[in-house]
């Protein structure tokens, strides 16, 4: 039995020590600080500072200041924001993105230790709760469904943590910013397009790039890597049971 | 007596190929799999960038989709389509950008190599055809016959 695990399976997914770069790890941390560590299959600790992030950004007006800062309205930008609000925010922010970063490299350290291990792993977890197993699947089909709505090419990724809280945020994400509404208004009557920006809210709608593409990243990568370990788990059955070793071989 | 060699890419299909075989009354000791590994070009040191990493092709395009979604869904407010038609053009701007310069300049060091399994069949000459058959149906890439 090796000492550490390379991957593993259970009905709530897959889960695999790979390579990763800290940098597009901490971006991620960047861009939403949550998404880092939902990369690095952290879950609890992902979830947790996604929850942060929204309450943080939302009680400062960030995303509203960034949105008049970009248009040069500076004087907006600064009245707009909530000064205690934002101190909070800025430890909290540089936290994120240092700890994914400093997390990444050491589970690099792991990987590189762990890689040329067979690959022992269940690959079928069946239960009445949740069924999960080990398959390839299409990782620009997964990218896809996380652009149409972030957590859904989570869930055909068999992340199913991750897809449960994304899911939610995009509910509780897109209500808010009423981007849907506007669509709609535009759509209808594209005379009414000033209505249609009107109705939309600049806090909650400049959460929407982040989560999109970073879902799409997640749900891209991880069907990538999951394909990875299928092939090596593959791999490692084929040669034990069906290795030249096992049969007689006449050519 | 021959010997049948095929090429699959490593799936599912290949262990059903080989549950179906045994049906077929083929024993499991006629039959041997080797793993084509793929090849990496180069390693330096044990923590440097890992060439196998598949999933950096598309980093930058996604980094780049929400740098520009989220200025240009700002800047949108302003302009007359609104934030969020410029949010998606600007997304997708990026995208494309991030794209076209991972592809050009980083792939040099990630270039993509295939795994692939290669089976060995062992048989009696009247099994031929039926092996052929059976591995058709599995996605084989490639089939030959040893006659010996």
């Amino acid at each position: 039995m090796a000492r550490r695990k390379r991957a593993i399976l259970d009905y709530c997914g897959s889960s695999s020590l790979n390579y990763h770069r800290p940098a597009v790890v901490a971006w991620w941390s960047a861009a939403f600080p949550g998404f880092g560590h939902t990369l690095l299959d952290m879950h609890v600790k992902g979830n947790v500072l996604f929850l942060f992030e929204i309450i943080i950004n939302f009680n400062s007006k960030l995303n509203l200041a960034m949105v008049y800062s970009f248009i040069g309205d500076f004087k907006h930008a600064t009245n707009v924001i909530n000064t205690q609000w934002i101190l909070i925010y800025i430890p909290f922010y540089f936290y994120c993105i240092w700890d994914s970063y400093r997390t990444a490299a050491k589970l690099n350290l792991l990987y590189t230790l762990t890689k040329d291990q067979p690959v022992e792993m269940n690959v079928l977890d069946l239960r009445s709760l949740e069924t999960c197993f080990l398959d390839k699947r299409l990782p620009w089909v997964a990218s896809v469904w996380s652009i149409l709505l972030p957590g859904l090419g989570q869930l055909y990724t068999r992340r199913l943590i991750p897809a449960i809280s994304l899911l939610a945020w995009s509910v509780a994400i897109y209500v808010n910013c009423h981007e849907l509404q506007g669509m709609q208004l535009f759509i209808i009557d594209p005379a009414k397009v000033n209505e249609s920006i009107q109705v939309i809210d600049a806090e909650w709608f400049l959460f929407i790039p982040s989560l999109i593409w970073g879902s799409a990243y997640d749900a891209y990568s991880k069907t990538v890597e999951t394909n990875h370990l299928f092939e090596e788990e593959l791999s490692t059955y084929l040669y034990r049971e069906w290795g030249a070793n096992q049969s007689r071989l006449n050519i | 007596m021959s010997n049948i060699l095929c090429l699959f890419r490593p799936s599912l299909s290949v262990e059903l190929l080989l549950t179906e075989l045994q049906r077929n009354k083929i024993k499991k000791s006629d039959i041997s799999c080797f793993i084509l590994k793929a090849q990496t070009p180069f390693k330096n040191g044990l923590t440097d960038k890992d060439p196998t990493e598949t999933t950096s092709l598309a980093d930058l395009g996604f980094i780049f989709a929400t740098v520009f979604g989220v200025v240009g869904a700002s800047i949108g407010f302003r302009l007359t389509l609104g934030p969020i038609i410029w949010g998606i053009v600007s997304s997708i701007i990026g995208f494309l950008l991030g794209f076209i310069i991972d592809y050009f300049f980083t792939r040099a060091y990630k270039q993509k190599s295939h795994s692939f399994v290669l089976i060995s069949i062992c048989c009696r000459s009247e099994q031929e055809t039926l092996i052929k058959k059976i591995a058709e149906t599995h996605q084989v890439l490639g089939l030959t016959v040893i006659e010996s």
